[in-house]
């Protein structure tokens, strides 16, 4: 009895038991009685549209303004959106333009329907139709200094900011009900702002009809360890922004771009009620030593000659890895990781 | 022509058993698709010409308008008319609200009443032209579009503008030219207050036929014999 030879569809059988279990948490493992009472939680982000229908949906929960705030190398923006789209990352940043290098690797993302790509529209930057078409969101960058070709400092480029036609509270909310009856009603608001007056900022936002907030708490300016600005601190901005929406009664979601350099830091402010968190200072963490450098590549005088492709490997088996570890987090804290573990299946 | 009237044509309702309320609901049902729904002929492509009738006073009418030939607006029209146009012609029989022809890329824009605040705002390209008097901060950030008042602009005109031209009738209010970085104002009256940011040129050749181009695009007749030109410091930031 015990050389019994296993029927046909056994082997399958058992392999598809091993891997609902390894997806499971820990409690339900140790006494699967409660696996009924497990609550499974949505780690989808979706951010709707205010007054319609359309909503903007990150596959997992992350994303990145790596592509607009540093000065990536086109070569080097080519491998970043698609990493970002295969994961089902958010990313910020302008659409590509047609001198994209041709050693560009096709890849099953380039036929991604759902885009992920978030067009920022600059608060001294006129209001151009063209750059909102494919976009699943606008976000206004409201930081900067106004009138002013040369800031004083390299910090005195977030200061917070308006768009710079705006000098009356309601002329915010009629800017943002004209860009949105301009992208006919199809892509999701939301305004990125450095935090000032939080709690203040946060209503005035709110009020202003916004879909979604990005507080940058830290930006990366470029891709190494010490490309990183604070610009606040993190608890308290989020605790501050959470309470202002709360008591407008808005239902504004939290974009967070931080220096979270591992995924428990990630999931803990998922779990506060972030919508979102950026992935910048983690991917600039990450990156390998020998092509640690503040740019992908510093070419020569007389020539630029591109990096090859497999030395942005490393973008995407990071992303992988992180993907990973915050579906970890996710079940040891009792949760489904089903969403999180989507794309790497 | 592609006649439109916005209560009867667009709203689909008759003024004759409709209440008020009822009314009112379908402007603010249908103002955002006052001129886009407008601008689809039964074969689908857009028509050459359009014409509003009544346009009540409506924000955003016009907004994202770009490849129609000739837009006729009788009535005035609210805040952020004409946001972003590209590639026509308009004339409103009316007054203008609040950021008219804001980020304006191309084309005329003819306004035959008076304009509130933040006219031309941003515009990269076109000719905003008003025939009466406009509010504050005309041409604030201006980045290639040209702007000609035919009476007075109020205070901060030119606010921040990087480039383009503002050609001003009348008179001008305080700080004009504050924070400008490009660009040149012509003004023929006088002004309140001058910013520090700009100073006063010369007259020259150039400037005199460049105004009378655009009054003659404009369809104003005057000669650039009378207007002073303003022009940003060099060497400011």
């Amino acid at each position: 009895m015990q050389n019994k030879k296993p029927s046909g569809d056994s082997p399958a059988k058992k392999v598809t038991v091993q891997s609902n279990t390894l997806c499971e948490p820990l409690v339900t493992r140790l006494d699967p009685m409660t696996r009924d009472k497990q609550q499974w939680t949505d780690h989808k982000c979706v951010i709707p549209a205010i007054g319609n229908d359309v909503a903007m949906t990150f596959q997992s929960p992350l994303f990145t303004r790596l592509l607009f705030d540093s000065t990536l190398t086109p070569v080097a923006r080519v491998h970043f959106t698609t990493a970002m789209n295969q994961f089902g990352l958010g990313w910020v940043g302008p659409r590509s333009n047609d001198s994209a290098p041709t050693t560009h690797v096709h890849s099953e993302s380039d036929n991604d329907t759902s885009p992920k790509r978030i067009t920022p529209l600059q608060f001294d930057e006129p209001i151009d139709v063209e750059a909102f078409e494919g976009a699943a969101a606008v976000e206004f960058q409201l930081y900067g200094l106004p009138f002013r070709s040369l800031p004083s400092s390299r910090r005195a480029k977030w200061t917070p900011s308006v768009p710079i036609e705006i000098f009356e509270f309601e002329q915010l909310a009629k800017k943002v009900e004209c860009v949105r009856i301009l992208t006919h009603g199809r892509c999701v608001l939301g305004a990125a702002i450095s935090p000032g007056s939080i709690y203040e900022d946060v209503r005035y936002m709110a009020d202003s009809g916004f879909d979604y907030l990005c507080l940058l708490v830290d930006v990366q300016c470029d891709l190494s360890p010490t490309g990183s600005r604070q610009l606040a601190t993190i608890p308290n901005t989020v605790e501050i922004a959470l309470d202002a929406i709360n008591n407008a009664g808005s239902k504004m979601k939290i974009l967070l771009s931080a220096n979270l350099r591992n995924a428990d830091e990630m999931f803990r402010y998922l779990q506060m009620g972030v919508a979102a968190v950026s992935i910048d200072g983690y991917l600039a963490s990450e990156k390998p030593i020998e092509t640690a450098q503040a740019k992908d590549s510093y070419g020569s005088i007389l020539s630029y000659s591109p990096p090859a492709a497999s030395a942005f490997a490393w973008v995407g088996q990071t992303v992988s890895s992180l993907v990973m570890e915050l579906s970890d987090c996710a079940i040891y804290a009792g949760q489904s990781c089903d969403l999180l573990r989507t794309q790497m299946t | 022509m592609t006649v439109v009237s916005p209560l009867e044509s667009i709203c689909n309702i008759n003024l004759e058993t409709v209440s008020p309320l009822e009314m009112l609901f379908a402007i603010q049902k249908q103002n955002r698709e006052l001129l886009l729904a407008s601008c689809d002929d039964a074969d689908g492509a857009p028509p050459q010409n359009v014409s509003v009738v009544g346009a009540q006073g409506q924000d955003y009418i016009g907004s994202g308008i770009r490849g129609v030939h000739s837009i006729t607006i009788q009535g005035s029209i609210g805040d952020f008319g004409m946001c972003s146009f590209g590639d026509g012609e308009c004339n409103i029989d009316g007054n203008v609200g609040s950021f008219f022809g804001h980020s304006i890329h191309s084309g005329i824009l003819v306004v035959r009443g008076y304009a509130l605040h933040s006219v031309g705002a941003m515009g990269v390209g076109g000719l905003i032209t008003i025939y009466g008097n406009a509010g504050d901060r005309v041409a604030i950030g201006m980045q290639g579009a040209d702007v000609i008042i035919r009476g007075s602009v109020a205070d901060y005109a030119c606010l921040g503008m990087q480039s383009g031209s503002l050609v001003v009738g009348g008179n001008a209010g305080q700080h004009l030219g504050k924070a400008m970085r490009g660009g040149t104002i012509y003004l023929r009256g006088e002004a309140e207050s001058v910013s520090a940011d700009v100073e006063e040129h010369r007259l020259r050749e150039p400037d005199r036929l460049k105004i009378g181009l655009l009054m003659l695009k404009a369809g104003i007749k005057i000669t650039g014999k009378e207007f002073r030109v303003f022009r940003p410091v060099q060497g400011e930031t």
